[in-house]
C-alpha cells in the first residue's frame, strides 16, 4: 500500500446547499444539535433529531452509507454501551441466566443511550463530511479572530493549520520512503511485544524529524523572502460571507432543535 | 526571522503528527489506541514550538478522524494542556507523565460522558495503557535520539 494514495479525511466533495453554507454556520448548527441531544429525555425526541439529521444529509446529497460508515470505528463502544446498560440497570427481569440479568428498564435505557450516541456521532460527522479541512480552518480563524484582543493568535493559528494541511501528503510520502529504506536495511515494524514494536518506529521517526525540520527552515526562509509579516493587511482568495441561505438554514436548524429539546 | 522559523516548525510538527495518524489509522483511531503520533507529546521537552504544533496536529488529526466534534475540541485541548505541563516540567520526570496522566484522566471524562454506561475507570485504564506504551516505548528513546543530534537542538 502506498501511504500517499490514501484518501485524507472524510470530506465528501459535492455542490449541495449544505456544502455551500459558510463553515461558521455549520459549526453553529452542529453545536446546537449536540447540545440539543443532551436535553432530550425521550426516545421520540431522539427520533425527531434523527429525522433532522437525515434530512440534512439528504440536502447535502451524502450517500447514506457514508453517514453510517462514520459509526463503524465506534461499533465496539456502541455495542458495549448497550450491553452494560441492559445488564446493570435494576428493574423488571426479562431474561435471566446465572448472573446475567437483562431488565426491561435496562433495555430501554440501553436503546436510548445507543441511539443518542449514534446520533451524536453522525451529527458531528455531518460537519466533516460537508466541509473541507481548508474551509474549516478558515471558519475557525474567523470564529477566533474576535479573541485576538485577549491574546489568542488567530491568524498564526490558522496559518499553522494551513501549512500543516499542505505538508501532510509530503510528510506521508516521506514517511513511506523512509520506512521502505529502513526495511531494505532489515528494520522490522511488525513483530515483537508492544513496547518493542513501539521502539521499532525510532528508525522512522528520527530521520523523518531531521528532514521535516530542514523543510520547515526552508519554508521559513521562503516566506521571509516573500515578505510575509503575519496577519495584518493580508487579503484572501476566497472571502467568507454569510449569505441569505446561511440565515435560513441556521434559523431553521436552531428552531427545530429548540423545539425538540423543549418538547421532549 | 526567528519567530517565523518557529511558526514553520510548529506547523511541520503538526504535519508529522497528522501524517503519523493517517499513516497508521488502525492504531490511531480505534478505541484501544496506540497512537504512534502521541510519542511526539514529549517534544516540548526540547522545543517550545512543539506546544502549538501538537495542539494543531491533534486538532487536524481529529478533524480527519471519525470521532467528530468531541475529539476535535476535547482531545486537542487536553493535548495542549499536557504539552504545556510537559514544557513547564521539562527537566523532571513529570514531563513524561503529563501526556499519560492528563489524557488518561481527561479524555476518559468526556468519553464516559457520551457513552454513559462504560465506567469512567475502564476508559482511564484503556487510555493510560495505550499512552504509556507509546510514550515510554517510543517517546523516551525519541528524545534521547534527538538530543544527540546537535544541529537540531539550537
Amino acid at each position: 500500500m502506498r501511504l500517499s494514495d490514501m484518501a485524507l479525511g472524510q470530506y465528501y466533495p459535492c455542490d449541495s446547499l449544505i456544502h455551500q453554507l459558510d463553515p461558521r454556520s455549520k459549526l453553529l448548527i452542529v453545536f446546537a444539535l449536540i447540545l440539543g441531544l443532551f436535553f432530550v429525555n425521550e426516545l421520540l425526541g431522539l427520533a425527531g433529531f434523527a429525522v433532522l439529521i437525515v434530512a440534512m444529509a439528504l440536502l447535502a446529497r451524502i450517500p447514506f452509507g457514508y453517514l453510517l460508515r462514520s459509526l463503524r470505528p465506534l461499533l465496539v463502544v456502541i455495542i458495549l454501551t448497550f450491553a452494560l446498560n441492559a445488564l446493570f440497570t435494576p428493574g423488571e427481569s426479562l431474561f435471566k441466566a446465572g448472573f446475567i440479568n437483562v431488565t426491561r428498564e435496562g433495555v430501554q435505557r440501553g436503546t436510548f443511550m445507543t441511539v443518542r450516541l449514534a446520533l451524536l456521532i453522525t451529527a458531528s460527522s455531518l460537519l466533516t463530511l460537508t466541509t473541507s479541512p481548508m474551509a474549516l480552518t478558515d471558519g475557525i480563524e474567523r470564529v477566533l479572530s474576535p479573541f485576538r484582543r485577549v491574546g489568542i493568535p488567530a491568524h498564526e493559528f490558522a496559518m499553522m493549520m494551513t501549512i500543516a494541511l499542505r505538508f501532510i501528503p509530503t510528510l506521508m510520502e516521506e514517511a513511506d520512503r523512509i520506512m521502505k529504506a529502513q526495511m531494505a536495511r532489515g528494520a522490522d515494524f511488525e513483530s515483537g511485544s508492544l513496547v518493542r514494536r513501539a521502539k521499532s518506529f525510532i528508525p522512522l521517526l528520527v530521520p523523518l524529524f531531521v528532514s521535516a525540520f530542514r523543510r520547515a527552515d526552508e519554508l521559513a526562509t521562503a516566506m521571509e523572502a516573500r515578505c510575509y509579516r503575519g496577519g495584518e493587511g493580508r487579503t484572501r482568495l476566497k472571502v467568507l460571507r454569510i449569505q441569505a441561505k446561511d440565515y435560513v438554514t441556521v434559523s431553521f436548524a436552531l428552531l427545530s432543535t429548540v423545539a425538540l429539546a423543549v418538547a421532549f | 526571522m526567528f519567530q517565523l522559523r518557529r511558526v514553520a516548525r510548529a506547523a511541520i510538527i503538526a504535519g508529522i503528527y497528522v501524517a503519523l495518524c493517517a499513516a497508521f489509522p488502525w492504531i490511531s483511531y480505534g478505541m484501544i489506541q496506540f497512537r504512534i503520533a502521541e510519542a511526539l507529546t514529549v517534544l516540548p521537552i526540547l522545543y517550545v514550538e512543539a506546544i502549538p504544533g501538537l495542539f494543531i496536529g491533534c486538532l487536524v488529526a481529529n478533524i480527519i478522524g471519525p470521532h467528530g466534534i468531541w475529539d476535535i475540541i476535547g482531545g486537542s485541548l487536553v493535548t495542549l494542556l499536557a504539552s504545556i505541563v510537559t514544557y513547564r516540567f521539562r527537566h523532571s520526570f513529570i514531563a513524561y507523565l503529563s501526556p499519560i496522566v492528563l489524557n488518561g484522566l481527561l479524555v476518559s471524562a468526556y468519553l464516559s460522558l457520551i457513552t454513559e454506561g462504560i465506567p469512567y475507570y475502564a476508559w482511564v485504564a484503556w487510555i493510560s495503557i495505550g499512552q504509556a506504551v507509546v510514550v515510554f516505548g517510543l517517546g523516551v528513546p525519541l528524545i534521547k535520539a534527538l538530543r544527540s543530534l546537535p544541529r537540531l537542538s539550537e
